[in-house]
């Protein structure tokens, strides 16, 4: 019984250590205690008091005699047609970048891109954003782009950059090297070709930062196609990942959960067994978790080949016997029990890894079923052993120019391009925004940001995809297309471009539409169009390699050292190319709930036994040096329930360099010290002492599990197993009375009835409007919510789509480890079970709404209260700052504005004097940096991103999730000036419009046919803490695992 | 007269004092000023006619792209006289229906007018003799139907509260004058009787230094200086009655009032979105490429609209901007603004304003902004002008009057509010059908207002 369980958010509250929610607001408000040492200390004065006083009166009768500015009104003079002025325009576009995909809805204001949403017009991305997309929108308006074209680190004009390059380019003899991330835009590919055939000398190589060359070579090997295939999550009734990220960083992760969120609703629910080291989103979301040494993940793969050929029939290869895990026998069987309808999928890139995956496959016959070898999946297609190649031939001098195109190989490669380009002659970088590449680049020709440009791709086979500008170039850039094709000597316009790519290798391919042009509008405007890809020969496996694959694997997994260091990548930062913008650092990792920083992750036990337990009161972490053949690796170490004792973690992504601001460039690059196809390195550590104050936000803002009954005795995550599901739709469905657990519908019955009892019909006549008490409560709107907990897997996508929609500051790293971070909505990770392999429950939490709200009571000035369409209203012009609401709030979802995180006061962001001022507290001690306030959206290009419907925030306020009410309003009047009743979805939140996953719905819970309503009446619904009779409108479906007995048990 | 007032004021009728105040006013400023009696009635459906058919090219008082109208009936009277058999006014109908009628029958003043510049005149072929005489009419009397309409706002407009504030004011100030004269002569009598009957005179504290004044004083003071303090505060950022010099001088009482353009002709937004956007220049110019003078500033404030858009209104094509230096921008549009040199109606051009005029070539129109909410405050012109079917004027005030526009209302909370809590919702709009309680109430009470369904809640405007 889930009554058994005790959930814990992290270690700290595992253990108890963490005292209750009472002294939330430990700091004081640093102006109030400024003024109140002013005022109360033994040695103030009458001439203290009549500063104060003095200060008080000529501030305020400075800023009652400034004239009212005037303000201009300035019209377009030649209005585009499609722009009414405060009213926002939607174009489908892409986000497609370093072999990533993602289809996009952009959403613009008066020209400006300002939020990105889902396209669920979209075929392989569905209507799911990334996270990482997501912060891509603030790359837009980045202060360290480059706006002009470069010669040698100076500004210069197009024509003399083109002219020059090409006149070099023409000199050379040797070969020139087009070096790019993998390329899925036919269009730049095709100027590629066209860019090699007037230098025939040219080569271009593709590499990715991290490599996915062991599966393509796998490939190369088992089917004679160097391709990835395209995998079919939706398909499987068992998935089986190994030590593979797919809902995080593996492949496509957008794209996979979108497919895998279809299997999580309880109706088709699939089964997931993750076997990893590091836990990932994938393993937090997987039925049942097999931890493994990093070591040990290869081992296992080659367990599981020999466990399924032995029922399979097929001979089985050597195998390292002092290897043991009891579990993978019972994932065996079930593979084989689900044979033709299963998914094996392994992260690693050692190409003999990967030929046992597909050996795997093939005897399950997932081949044709789940994974569709004849579809080529493009996003991936760097190829290591040529970028080697190329870089030899750089050493040997061989190599006459390098033309870096979507890539930053000094942070990626680091010296190894370091030292081979100072080889070439000719350097040409096409990045968009400085980095560590730009700086030794001979020319800098600026690309577009993606969302100024236009571009296409083709992701996978059969899908063509379009990118169209949103926003006219902000600076003086060009598509990286112009720029190759005028090195090329030729002039060529983006759109036509890509326009006549469209209709040479698209049109021909398909019969949807019967011209070029209504093929190329139709596909700009849905975002994607399918095509059918030239026949070709269906691929077949072979078994080869085997034996030779065992024997290398074997030789791979002996690690020796004190401890295993694992490099991995984590859902958030990816392989670092957009690390340095600040929406991605602020969301806090899914896995550690940590923002801003790189760290180890660590078993708990191990931490504890080295002594490096980190002081939870001040989040001072104890700070390690990890030396790796040689290098040295310094940072604080995090216990991380679910990583193996002896095995240290860290990501990729961190350490960036040439950043517009120190915070961006936080952390240590592991990209020196890897190696392309290993990902466990032997180590030695040793620890100094010191310490570093982690960003850690997990026990920030949390419930009070404590009820009436003592310990633990609130449910506010609550699951159930797939087979008792079947047996009772409410199975997990309790809650506590009287010390005793019962089902909450009988709960709700007991305590929930009306205070008029039965309908009364002599009552019913006296009314007024003829309704009863509860009549109130079901006419007109009443806007609610339902999660999902089954689908949601804790992505974060739907944390940074409300921080962009609703102008949520950014606060920075000193402040987020103050708990001062400002996010409206939260996903909370709560722990059950073993600390070493801990039960994972994502769950979102935002404003309740509650319909009987804790907060609107204690307010003194009434600046929250209730609408009569059962929102909780936060009025922040009314709002005076005594954060009573926040006190009482028991979902702890209220934030307050400790500083002007945004600029929205008076001052101008410039104003050098008068900031530091403002965020200084007397004491000194607890200030907002002065260059701090540079991360938030005070640059006036920055600004540009946010949303003019919504109020930027001042100092001194509460704010929190408002249900997205400028979004319900704006639904509202489309239907009130269309004439026509509000249908279900037409009002949607920020949230639920980027989820991949469909795990939030929102809606008119008064509307019987909406999906929200239905939602709430599922038995599986409950309110979080609604014992206490808040009435919250956000209420939860009871999460199901599709568990098996035995699969925890020791 | 007397009588009346003396009734009125014996029964404190408001009505009463009201109507005495007006009738003060009216005696003291003559409503008319024509002579004989005038049929409003035919004035104002000649008015009606004269802005459809009219009112495009002709005003009654000045010369347009038409010449002024005024008299037109007693000059072709002096001037055509009785011509082949046909009356001066039989020619003149035939004239406005169409022009060429007369010239062709050589009537000799006809054959001089077709000449006249800038432009050919319309035919007005549907107007039957009852409407000609109507806005003949109109015409000659346009003025006395101004002057009357003015009485008529101004008698909307009296606010009834100044005038008994004023009396009120004017009474408590007498009667304290008369109290303390009436106290000066107590004290003085009493003092004079005392002294009379002989008994020492003890100096009493004069009243001024009692503790009780004081304190009188004190919170007098107090209370004024708190009032005016909240008061001021308050209204600290509001900016009725704004109304600031815009880049061109654009009259909204000839085009809205005048020509009766539709404002939603131009301010397209204001039903679409939030914004009721200010037009962009090229909606100017769909009616400026013709009209290229205007009845009060000519040519130089026209000219700034075609140096924004980048027009060359001398050869009706627009600049190569990238081929035309500024020299000959400058030329082209002081020969423009020059043709005005010869009209005696239009104030000379001076220095500044061919300056301004081409300071302004190639650049949007940079309008001073009247009406500004705070970033506090959501505020949605299509949810009012179409869903709510307000009008314009009921915020905007009698903007067609307007020759510089200026802030009507006060864009405080508490206007917007009590708009909110009286002006009713049509539950007609198919959005509604579902709201039983509020159909119920509607049957009830036959009213809903914008209250009933939310609208004086926080978040309706504060998000």
């Amino acid at each position: 019984m889930a009554t058994d369980k005790k959930y814990w958010l992290g270690l700290e509250d595992k253990e108890g250590l963490v005292e209750d929610t009472s002294k939330e607001f430990e700091l004081e408000h640093p102006v109030m205690s400024g003024l109140d040492n002013a005022l109360t200390k033994k040695n103030s004065s009458r001439r203290d008091f009549l500063k104060v006083l003095g200060f008080s009166v000529s501030a305020a009768a400075i800023a009652a005699s400034c004239e009212m500015p005037v303000r201009k009104s300035i019209p377009y003079t030649i209005k585009p047609e499609e722009i009414i002025p405060g009213v926002p325009n939607y174009y489908a576009s892409a986000y497609i970048k370093g072999g990533d995909y993602n289809s996009v809805l952009v959403k613009t204001r008066e020209g400006r891109p300002i939020l990105l949403e889902g396209n669920r017009q979209s075929s392989i991305s569905g209507g799911g954003v990334n996270p990482k997309v997501m912060g891509s929108l603030l790359s837009l308006y980045d202060a360290n782009r480059i706006k002009e074209p470069r010669i040698a680190g100076k500004n210069a004009d197009w024509n003399t950059v083109y002219s020059e390059v090409k006149s070099k380019l023409e000199a050379t003899s040797n070969k020139i090297a087009v070096l790019t991330s993998t390329i899925i835009s036919p269009s730049a590919k095709r100027a590629i070709k066209m860019f090699s055939e007037k230098y025939p000398t040219t080569e271009h190589v593709q590499f990715d930062a991290i490599s996915y060359a062991g599966i393509l070579d796998a490939n190369q090997e088992s089917f004679g196609k160097r391709t990835i295939p395209t995998y079919n999550f939706e398909a499987a009734d068992l998935i089986v990942g190994l030590s593979a990220d797919f809902l995080g960083s593996w492949l496509n992760p957008t794209a996979f959960s979108v497919a895998y969120g279809k299997r999580r609703k309880v109706d088709k629910l699939n089964r997931h067994i993750q076997i990893e080291s590091i836990p990932t989103l994938s393993g937090s979301n997987a039925d049942l978790r097999i931890p493994v040494k990093p070591s040990e993940e290869d081992l296992a793969v080659l367990r599981l080949h020999n466990l399924i050929a032995k029922k399979a029939g097929q001979a089985t290869i050597s195998d390292d016997s002092t290897f043991k895990n009891e579990k993978l026998e019972t994932v065996a069987n079930e593979l084989w029990a689900a044979k033709g309808k299963s998914l094996v999928i392994s992260g690693s890139n050692n190409k003999a890894t990967q030929v046992i995956v597909n050996t795997i496959n093939a005897m399950l016959a997932n081949y044709g079923a789940t994974i569709d070898m004849n579809t080529a999946c493009y996003t991936k297609q760097g190829d290591d052993t040529k970028l080697n190649a190329l870089l030899a031939d750089m050493n040997a001098g061989n190599v006459g120019a390098v033309i870096v195109m979507d890539t930053n190989p000094v942070y990626f490669l680091a010296d190894k391009f370091v030292n081979a380009a100072k080889k070439v002659a000719l350097k040409v970088d096409l990045s968009e925004r400085n980095n560590e590449t730009t700086p030794m680049a001979d020319y800098c020709c600026p690309n577009h940001h993606y969302l100024e440009a236009w571009n296409d791709a083709i992701p996978q086979d059969g899908i063509y995809a379009t990118a169209q500008p949103t926003i006219a170039p902000l600076y003086n850039t060009r598509n990286a297309l112009q720029s190759l094709m005028a090195f090329a000597g030729t002039e060529v316009d983006e759109y036509d471009f890509v326009k006549e790519t469209c209709s040479q290798e698209i049109f021909a391919n398909q019969n949807e539409y019967g011209s070029k042009d209504l093929l190329w509008t139709n596909t700009v405007h849905n975002g994607e169009v399918s095509f059918t890809k030239p026949e070709e020969e269906a691929v077949s496996f072979a078994m080869t390699g085997l034996s030779a694959a065992s024997a290398e694997v074997m030789k791979a997994s002996k690690v020796g050292g004190d401890v295993q260091v694992k490099f991995y990548e984590n859902s958030k930062i990816g392989d670092g190319s957009l690390s340095d913008n600040p929406w991605v650092l602020e969301l806090a990792d899914p896995i550690t709930r940590i923002a801003w920083d790189q760290y180890f992750v660590a078993n708990p036990t191990w931490v504890k036994e080295n002594g490096l337990i980190h002081n939870h009161k001040n989040k001072d972490y104890e700070v390690i040096t990890v030396t790796i053949d040689g290098k040295e690796i310094t940072l604080p170490v995090v216990a991380l329930p679910g990583v193996p004792n002896g095995v240290l973690g860290v990501c990729y992504g961190f350490g960036r360099k040439n950043v517009s601001h120190n915070d961006l460039g936080r952390g240590t690059s592991i990209y020196p010290i890897a190696k392309t196809n290993v990902s466990v390195y032997p180590a030695s550590w040793s620890h100094e002492g010191s310490k570093y104050k982690v960003a850690v936000m997990q026990q920030e803002h949390r419930l009070e599990h404590k009820g009436l009954g003592g310990e633990k005795t609130r449910l506010i995550v609550k699951e159930t197993t797939l087979d008792e599901y079947k047996v009772n739709a409410a199975a997990g469905n309790l809650m506590n009375e009287g010390l005793g657990w019962t089902p909450r519908q009988k709960w709700v019955d007991k305590h929930m009835t009306s205070l008029y009892g039965e309908e009364n019909p002599e009552r019913e006549k006296s009314q007024e409007y003829g309704g009863a008490h509860l009549e109130q409560l079901t006419r007109g709107h009443h806007w609610g919510m339902a999660i999902d907990l089954n689908s949601c897997i804790g992505c974060g996508a739907c944390v940074v789509a409300c921080n962009v929609e609703n102008n949520v500051p950014i606060v920075g790293q000193n402040e987020v480890r103050r708990a001062h971070d400002m996010n409206w909505l939260r996903i909370d990770k709560y722990h059950t079970g073993e600390e070493d392999n801990p039960k994972v429950v994502f769950q979102p939490l935002m404003c309740q709404h509650c319909d009987n709200a804790p907060c609107e009571n204690v307010c003194p000035v009434a600046a929250t209260n209730h609408s009569s369409e059962g929102l909780n209203q936060m009025t922040y012009n009314r709002c005076i700052g005594t954060r009573y609401c926040a006190n009482n709030c028991p979902y702890k979802v209220r934030r307050f504005n400790w500083f002007d995180y945004q600029g929205a006061d008076s001052w101008s962001a410039d104003d050098e004097f008068i900031l530091p001022i403002l965020n200084n507290d007397f004491d000194g001690d607890q200030s907002f940096a002065s260059d701090e306030h540079k991360l938030g959206l005070h640059d006036s290009m920055a600004r540009m991103v946010l949303n003019p419907d919504v109020t930027v925030r001042g100092r001194g306020v509460i704010e929190k999730c408002s249900f997205c009410v400028q979004r319900i309003q704006l639904g509202k009047l489309e239907a009130k000036k269309g004439n026509k009743a509000l249908a279900d979805g037409d009002i949607s939140t920020a949230c639920q419009s980027v989820c991949p996953t469909n795990a939030i719905s929102f809606g008119d819970t008064n509307n019987d046919e909406t999906a929200v309503r239905k939602a709430w009446e599922d038995p599986r619904a409950y309110g979080v803490i609604e014992e206490i009779h808040t009435l919250p409108s956000v209420r939860y479906l009871v999460k199901v695992r599709n568990e098996k007995n035995g699969d925890y048990n020791a | 007269m007397t009588l009346n007032w003396i009734k009125a004021s014996k029964q404190l009728n408001i009505k009463g004092l009201i109507l005495l105040a007006l009738a003060v006013f009216s005696f003291t400023q003559p409503v008319f000023s024509q002579e004989g009696i005038i049929d409003t009635a035919l004035v104002i459906q000649g008015k009606e006619l004269f802005k459809g058919n009219c009112a495009a090219c002709h005003n009654a008082k000045k010369d347009m792209t038409g010449p002024k109208l005024e008299g037109v009936s007693a000059k072709w009277a002096t001037e055509v006289g009785d011509f082949e058999g046909k009356s001066s006014e039989e020619w003149l109908y035939d004239w406005i229906r169409n022009w060429k009628t007369p010239v062709d029958a050589g009537v000799p003043y006809a054959v001089e007018m077709q000449n006249y510049d800038p432009s050919v005149m319309q035919t007005n072929l549907g107007l039957a003799d009852e409407e000609i005489k109507a806005i003949l009419y109109y015409v000659d009397n346009s003025e006395a139907l101004n002057k009357q309409t003015v009485v008529v706002d101004n008698l909307d407009a009296e606010d009834p509260t100044s005038n008994i504030n004023w009396l009120l004011g004017f009474l408590i100030v007498a009667l304290l004058i008369a109290a303390l004269a009436l106290a000066k002569i107590t004290k003085t009598l009493n003092r004079a009787a005392v002294s009379k009957s002989g008994v020492a005179e003890t100096e009493g504290k004069p009243f001024f230094k009692s503790g009780f004044f004081k304190t009188l004083v004190t919170v007098i003071i107090a209370a004024l200086v708190i009032y005016l303090l909240a008061s001021q505060a308050i209204s600290l950022g509001r900016q009725q009655g704004y109304q600031p010099m815009q880049p061109i001088k654009y009259s909204h009482a000839l085009h809205a009032g005048e020509y009766a353009i539709d404002c939603k002709y131009c301010h397209t937004a204001a039903v679409e979105g939030k914004h009721s956007n200010i037009p962009s220049t090229n909606v100017c110019m769909n009616c400026h490429k013709m009209i290229q003078s205007g009845p009060k500033h000519g040519r130089k404030e026209i000219a700034k609209i075609y140096a924004a858009i980048g027009y060359n209104p001398l050869q009706g094509t627009y600049f190569d901007k990238e081929n035309t230096s500024a020299k000959e921008v400058e030329e082209v549009f002081t020969k423009f603004i020059d043709q005005d040199k010869d009209n005696k109606e239009i104030k000379a051009a001076t220095a500044q304003d061919y300056k301004n005029v081409i300071e302004m070539y190639d650049k949007p129109i940079e309008w001073v902004r009247i009406h500004n909410l705070p970033d506090h405050v959501y505020f949605n012109h299509a949810q009012h002008v179409n869903v709510g079917k307000v009008e314009c004027q009921t915020c905007h005030g009698n903007i067609q009057d307007m020759e510089v526009v200026e802030q009507h209302s006060p864009l405080s909370m508490g206007w917007c509010i009590n708009c909110h809590r009286n002006t009713e919702v049509d539950l007609g709009n198919e959005y509604y059908k579902d709201f039983d309680k509020l159909q119920k109430m509607k049957e009830l009470h036959n009213s809903v207002t914008v209250e009933d369904i939310g609208g004086t809640e926080c978040q309706k405007c504060h998000y």
